[in-house]
């Protein structure tokens, strides 16, 4: 897994190397938006992160031109907090995901991990979420050699919680990702299916939480570990 | 405002007004009244006069030079033709040469000296205690000169000159009233500028520094509204290059504090001694807190900057306020093991989205610092009563009474809770809350126990002006 980190702040750029370079990332850095580009048009990264205030050719322009050079990686954007607008403009551009500064590394870590999962999920079906493995071509799931037999609507489910793992999500959402024209779902059986994944996924020791009044969420297990 | 008041101090500028133009008035009507007296005796006296000659000269034609001496020749019958009058007594006396009474009912008294002798003549005299005039004619009999004198009571006279008084003081008095009263309006009605000027600066927020119009201000007062425009609009620099300077700082700040944070916790994953693993806990911990004060001060400047209460105000859905919470706030809640839960229906208000994230966020930051693991914190938006509500509930220690005033005080913290929070949390809550005329409640929660932080707006369908306007939903958050 190849990434650039691109800031102009040494102290944050060799943090967030540092970093990166412990997870075992091969981890390249650009202190300005010319070198980021002239570097992208050399080696091809599977995620890239972007500081907007940038020197020079600012964020946005990388963005832009990274987008027209049809770099397929992922960017994770950089913003200020109070910068909505900077936010927005960046998903706008292309930008995959964005963190907010200051902050904290389990967070940007997290945020790198889905980015590089989801563009793993694209070459290669079989994924790893701590002690649990799945394959999102053959639709199954095991813990250890244990397959879990999930059903397709379990499967589903189980899906949508962990291609958005750390993310809440609401149960409109699943009921709209998941009904086709066919059939309809209700919140109940949301329920159901949820309590059936919770106990094939105890071994794996991976909770499903709820959020009151809202939905679930799969916490973001870290990087696999078996 | 303190200029009016200070006038007030002084006296009002009507009682100065009021002061200056009756005095004057009041001094005119009273010269005038006298000098219409005057002129009401002369007129009364120039009509009577006339009619009082007459028989002075009727008697004079009678006066006989017989023997060596002068006498009247008119038989008293006739005399006293002369004197009827229906209101006055009337006297008469006949002076011969050397002062000896030819004639006469009374003892009228001689011209005075200082009176030229002409053929005749008319003046005032007393008799008998009474005030009477008095028409004198002198005739020259054979080189002697007599003295006829005819005098009569004032009744007539006195009543003409009140008449003539009163005729002409009544209108004076109308007048003089009606000019007053009119002043006194016109005095309201020019003060009434000056009246407006006081309600708008009164009606005006502390955070409104725009300038004032000067339409409909008199031309006397726009010196001092131009003077408060410059003053306000000195304020107004002041104090955003003062917003400016604590946004630009916080904003420079918090690159280095995101390295810094990003340092500490990589020396944490370091293996180190027991020392120093707490020690680089403890740089970690601090680092964390300065990001957070960073956020709130600018977050804070931001929500104090805008020239208007209408400036960055659009139609938004508190449901979706708080669902964009969610991402956020769920997995520090999860991470501090509390139960973040949500009971949300649509409410429309007006408003800013950044801001009320932020008021919502300063909320659960607040609710989550001091909630007990294991706790329960719910977030609920919902419409009541015309307003739109939005509350953050916990069921945690809970807020004594007498601190719920003082808590949205800047850095100010409930004594003996643990300095988390960098005591701007709150002060964030009610600044934004005051800029969108919302009110914030802290109670306890409906069972008595934790804490019920309420925010109550207006409801975007009670705002009449903005009914008409269309609504367009947040863009939801990114994925």
């Amino acid at each position: 897994m190849r990434v650039l980190i691109v800031e102009d702040d040494k102290a944050l750029a060799d943090g967030l190397t540092r970093t990166l370079r412990n997870s075992g990332y091969a981890v390249d850095h650009a202190g300005t938006g010319e070198l980021a580009l002239r570097a992208c048009g050399e080696e091809h990264y599977d995620l890239i992160v972007l500081d907007i205030s940038l020197p020079g050719i600012d964020g946005f322009e990388v963005l832009r031109q990274l987008r027209r050079m049809r770099q397929a990686g992922s960017i994770l954007i950089l913003t200020a907090r109070d910068a909505e607008a900077d936010r927005v403009h960046g998903l706008d551009l292309g930008a995959d995901d964005y963190v907010t500064k200051p902050f904290s590394l389990p967070e940007f870590e997290a945020r790198v991990r889905a980015l590089i999962r989801r563009g793993q999920a694209v070459r290669s079906p079989k994924l790893q979420f701590g002690k649990l493995a799945v394959d999102t071509a053959a639709r199954r799931a095991w813990i250890g050699d244990e397959d879990l037999e999930l059903t397709p609507r379990e499967w589903g489910v189980l899906e949508y919680l962990l291609t958005r793992a750390g993310k809440v999500v609401s149960k409109e959402q699943m009921l709209q990702a998941l009904c086709s024209w066919d059939d309809t779902l209700t919140h109940n059986a949301i329920e159901v299916y949820i309590s059936r994944l919770r106990n094939k996924l105890h071994a794996a020791g991976i909770p499903i939480r709820t959020v009151r009044g809202f939905g679930y969420m799969i916490e973001d297990p870290g990087p696999g570990s078996g | 405002m303190r200029p009016l008041a200070t006038l007030r101090d002084r006296g009002s500028l009507r009682q100065l007004l009021a002061r200056w133009l009756s005095g004057p008035l009041i001094a005119l009507i009273a010269a005038s009244l006298g000098a219409s007296y005057f002129i009401a005796l002369y007129v009364a006296n120039d009509a009577y006069d006339a009619a009082l000659l007459d028989p002075a000269l009727a008697i004079a034609n009678h006066v006989r030079r017989h023997g060596g001496h002068v006498e009247l020749d008119l038989p008293a019958i006739a005399i006293d033709a002369l004197r009827v009058d229906t209101r006055d007594r009337i006297f008469y006396q006949v002076q011969g040469p050397d002062g000896i009474i030819v004639a006469g009912n009374a003892p009228i008294p001689a011209p005075p000296k200082w009176l030229p002798a002409p053929q005749h003549l008319f003046y005032n005299a007393e008799l008998e205690g009474e005030p009477i005039r008095v028409a004198g004619q002198f005739v020259s009999i054979q080189g002697q000169t007599v003295l006829v004198q005819v005098a009569e009571t004032v009744v007539k006279r006195t009543t003409l000159v009140k008449e003539i008084l009163f005729a002409s003081a009544l209108p004076a008095l109308v007048i003089a009233i009606a000019a007053l009263t009119l002043s006194w309006y016109g005095i309201d009605r020019s003060l009434a500028p000056l009246e407006r000027l006081r309600k708008e600066i009164d009606s005006r927020s502390p955070r409104d520094l725009h300038a004032m119009t000067e339409a409909g201000i008199p031309m006397e007062v726009r010196p001092v509204v131009r003077a408060l425009n410059q003053l306000l609009a000195r304020l107004k620099a002041a104090i955003e290059g003062e917003q400016r300077f604590i946004a630009n700082a916080a904003h420079q700040l918090r690159t280095p504090l995101a390295g810094l944070k990003t340092h500490a916790e990589l020396a944490r994953r370091e293996p180190s001694s027991p020392q120093m693993r707490s020690l680089l806990d403890m740089i970690a911990e601090e680092t964390e807190r300065t990001s957070h004060l960073i956020n709130q001060l600018l977050t804070l400047a931001r929500a104090e900057r805008g020239a208007g209460p209408e400036a960055g105000r659009q139609p938004l859905n508190l449901h979706e306020i708080a669902t964009r919470a969610v991402q956020e706030w769920v997995p520090r809640a999860l991470a501090r093991n509390i139960d973040l839960g949500f009971e949300l229906e649509d409410t429309w208000i007006l408003g800013d989205p950044l801001l009320l994230r932020e008021l919502l966020a300063n909320l659960l930051d607040n609710a989550l610092a001091y909630t007990q693991a294991g706790g329960a914190v719910t977030v609920r938006t919902h419409s009541a009563d015309g307003r739109s509500v939005l509350e953050v509930q916990d069921n945690g220690p809970g807020i004594p009474p007498a601190e719920r005033g003082r808590v949205f005080e800047r850095f100010y913290r409930v004594p003996g809770t643990s300095p988390q929070g960098c005591g701007l949390g709150l002060a964030i809550v009610a600044e934004i809350a005051e800029r969108y005329g919302a009110k914030v409640e802290l109670k306890e929660g409906a069972d008595g126990t934790g804490t019920c932080a309420r925010v109550l707006f207006a409801s975007l369908a009670q705002d009449a002006a903005y009914t008409g306007q269309s609504v367009t939903p947040v863009p939801s958050a990114p994925r």
